[in-house]
């Protein structure tokens, strides 16, 4: 094994018949691993046309070429399918120790396709694949699923990493997500839905086996000299002691904290009881981190009393304490951490389910809808109504299956759709383009949907990165859109090999492309150069915007909403709206997109 | 050509901006909360300002404090840096990444010192105003 297997587990949930399917070191030197292979096999293997809730469509697992190695921030793994919000392209990238075990057992990915008769759940122990019966598990939310399956499946020894869908998954709420062992989600694009569609409870693996690297020694030199520079990185330190929620100090006096369903550009009395500081002081217990990882930026917390209380586990990242703190006018930490709680075990995304309940909040201030049609109260800042939404959305129940449908869809029917913040139907991350016009573009055009983590703007326009290997060095103004088209389109190769890799976005923010480099020809061997690699990125976003043009997506959806369009009153970002035309403009032409966005045929690097 | 020849009109700039700062006491109760000692060193001209949180009063001692103290963090820049900096026209994150600025200690607790920094560039730039100085103001505009 040396960064890749080789092969996948192709499982077929109605007849419960296994293979393994090979892949060739042509294709991954093409396409990389994790999300770049899921869009090389939804091309090739499969059918990218179908209902993304269909028993045809795929549910793919993959690792990236660096997963399972010990370089820091390399344990991350991709879960790719269509997504049953957008309707479009899904994918994400996940923390934890999933994908490591995975690689461990000698896997490059899981492939599912297919719908078990009855609820089964996968289990994966070193060489062997079986599939049992999970109807015990059935109904059961994230983190008790986890607890059962360690104890049913501990065995004699060996860490048993798994990943699971809670209720909301298996009722098949639009936004639904996969929660793995350390409470760290495939967040977004409903693809817990997808997992529930198939009758799939979970997936548990036990690795065993050992990773092997091209060069050795190398690799040893290599992890060597970039534990070494995290260590030394003062950004990483902060990472570490703070959390991502030390971004909402940053983001404050930047212009880029989501407020008031968007509306508002500050709210500083809100990092009195929301920041990093006091995030510290009042609920953290411990850091923990991802398989290898270093840094250690997660948080376990707990709530001792009060309405919010809530039991040690896996505490709200910055997006979170965002669209569940700012977004809804909530100063209450302990609120956001039990909402971020409570969406993780019932497995739901924490953006999509804050933006339902930010979006309600408006429409109910707008008259638009009553507390007598919803049975909750949305003022604003209402943490028990938030908390009451998450429950009735993940079971379904009542208004909580208007919710189910995500953001866009509710509004639409409310009639009032520019209250939806989305793009392509992904409710926007918790950075706001009007204090940082590349990320509108980033948004516009990534492929699946508002993203963040489709192309590194946040990294590099933020500034955590700089890049002067690949013309990027900054510091960028925010708040300007020329130049921004450039920065992107070099962006988004970055954001795709991230996701290809596997690699973590906050490690490589701190470290070198070079440095990546380095890695990748240490795990694998191959002569990999920084411009190959650039290239790959590209090739990426191609076939993923190619899915996207074949389902009827190009420059129709390249469209920012009303809200990121409109500039606030107050605050940094005051005034400032990004300039798309020029920045869409200058984009197509760089990356030779035809008027209707759409991949010439020339640009498609793929076997027929 | 940099913005300041002489970085006495700096130092009068920033004395004066914490001057009027430490009169608000929801700001002043912040800078104090820091409890940090804050080294800022300057290029082109050189200089250097310290920001002293660690007391009941925060202190400023333009060009050092004349004695020795064991800065929490030191920030070393341009002056020119400093100054688009103070007018609320860089990007923090993104001179610290780049070397802009390069900073030695503990950025956590520099993180604290953030409540205090945002209203200080309005401060900044009336206090360049007053002083007939408006022509140095930097704004978005400008280097777009
Ligand atoms: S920095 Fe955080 S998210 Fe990234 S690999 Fe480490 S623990 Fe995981």
């Amino acid at each position: 094994m040396r960064g890749f297997c080789g092969k996948y587990l192709l499982v077929d949930l109605e007849s419960g018949s296994m293979e393994e399917r090979s892949v060739g070191e042509d294709v991954f030197r093409k396409y990389v691993g994790g999300a770049g292979l899921g869009a090389y096999l939804m091309l090739k293997e499969f059918d990218p046309l179908v209902d993304p809730l269909s028993p045809g469509a795929p549910l793919m697992f993959l690792d990236g070429p660096l997963t399972g190695t010990n370089f820091p921030g390399s344990g991350r793994s991709s879960v790719v399918a269509l997504s049953p919000l957008t309707g479009l392209w899904g994918e994400c990238n996940v923390g934890g120790a999933f994908g490591a075990a995975m690689k461990l057992a000698g896997l490059d990915g899981v492939v599912l396709t297919g719908k078990a008769e009855r609820p089964v759940y996968l289990w994966i122990d070193g060489g062997k694949a079986e599939l049992r019966d999970a109807s015990h598990l059935w109904g059961l939310d994230t983190y008790a699923t986890n607890e059962r399956l360690e104890e049913e499946l501990r065995g004699d020894g060996g860490l048993v990493r798994t990943m699971q869908i809670g209720p909301a998954g298996e009722k098949g709420v639009r936004f639904a997500n996969i929660v793995n062992e350390m409470g760290s989600v495939a967040g977004r694009c409903g693809l817990g839905a997808v997992m529930g569609s198939k009758n799939l409870k979970a997936i548990a693996v036990r690795g065993g086996g050992k990773m092997g690297y091209a060069h050795p020694e190398r690799a040893r030199e290599v992890r060597k000299a970039i534990t070494q520079k995290l260590e030394n990185h003062l950004l990483a330190q902060t990472l570490h002691e703070m959390g991502t929620n030390g971004a909402l100090d940053t983001g404050m006096l930047s212009g880029d904290i989501p407020i008031r369903n968007w509306s508002v550009g500050e709210w500083m009395e809100a990092l009195d009881t929301l920041n990093s500081f006091y995030y510290n002081d009042h609920i953290l217990v411990k850091t923990v981190g991802c398989y290898a990882c270093t840094v250690r930026c997660k948080r376990v917390v707990r709530v001792e009393e009060g309405p919010y209380s809530m039991e040690e586990h896996a505490g709200p990242e910055y997006e979170t304490v965002c669209m569940m703190g700012t977004n809804l006018l909530n100063p209450s930490l302990e609120a956001v951490a039990k909402a971020n709680d409570l969406c993780n075990r019932l497995g739901m995304d924490t953006i999509a389910m804050g933006s339902v309940i930010a979006l309600l909040m408006e429409a109910q201030e707008r008259g638009l809808l009553s507390p007598s049609e919803t049975g909750l109260d949305f003022s604003w800042g209402n943490m028990e109504t938030a908390l009451e939404a998450i429950r009735l959305t993940a079971a379904r129940e009542g208004f909580g299956d208007r919710m189910s449908r995500g953001s866009r869809a509710l509004a639409g029917e409310l009639g009032a759709p520019e209250l939806a913040v989305t793009v392509r139907g992904l409710d926007f991350p918790a950075h706001d383009p009007r204090g940082f016009h590349g990320y509108g573009l980033g948004y516009a055009v990534g492929a699946r949907g508002a993203c963040h983590l489709n192309t590194t703007n946040l990294l590099v326009e933020g500034g955590m990165a700089s890049w002067p290997e690949i013309g990027l060095k900054g510091p960028y103004k925010g708040m300007t859109s020329k130049g921004k088209a450039e920065l992107t389109w070099k962006c988004l190769s970055v954001g795709q090999l991230f996701n290809s890799l596997c690699m973590c976005e906050f490690i490589g923010a701190f470290l070198s492309l070079n440095d990546q480099v380095e890695m990748m020809r240490a795990a694998t061997g191959f002569d990999w150069t920084l411009e190959e690699l650039m290239e790959c990125g590209w090739r990426i976003w191609y076939l993923k915007r190619h899915i996207l043009n074949l389902r009827g997506s190009g420059r129709n959806d390249d469209v920012l909403p009303p809200k990121a369009l409109t500039p606030t009153r107050e605050g940094t970002n005051a005034g400032s709206v990004p300039d798309m035309e020029l920045m869409l403009g200058e984009f197509y032409r760089l990356a030779g997109l035809d008027e209707e966005g759409r991949v010439p045929p020339e640009k498609l690097d793929i076997d027929p | 050509m940099p913005y300041f020849q002489d970085i006495q009109v700096f130092y009068g700039l920033l004395t004066g901006v914490f001057d009027a700062l430490m009169k608000d006491p929801q700001i002043r109760r912040k800078a104090l909360d820091s409890k940090l000692l804050v080294r800022f060193v300057y290029r082109n001209p050189e200089g250097e300002f310290w920001v002293d949180c660690r007391g009941d009063e925060v202190k400023v001692y333009p060009g050092g404090p004349g004695e020795e103290m064991t800065p929490d963090a030191v920030m070393t820049m341009e002056l020119d840096t400093a100054h688009r900096f103070w007018c609320g026209q860089l990007n923090l994150l993104g001179a610290l990444s780049s070397g802009e600025i390069e900073a030695e200690g503990s950025m956590p607790r520099l993180l604290k010192m953030l409540p205090v920094i945002k209203p200080a560039y309005d401060v900044y730039k009336n206090m360049l105003r007053e002083k007939g100085l408006e022509n140095l103001i930097v704004e978005e505009e400008e280097e777009d």
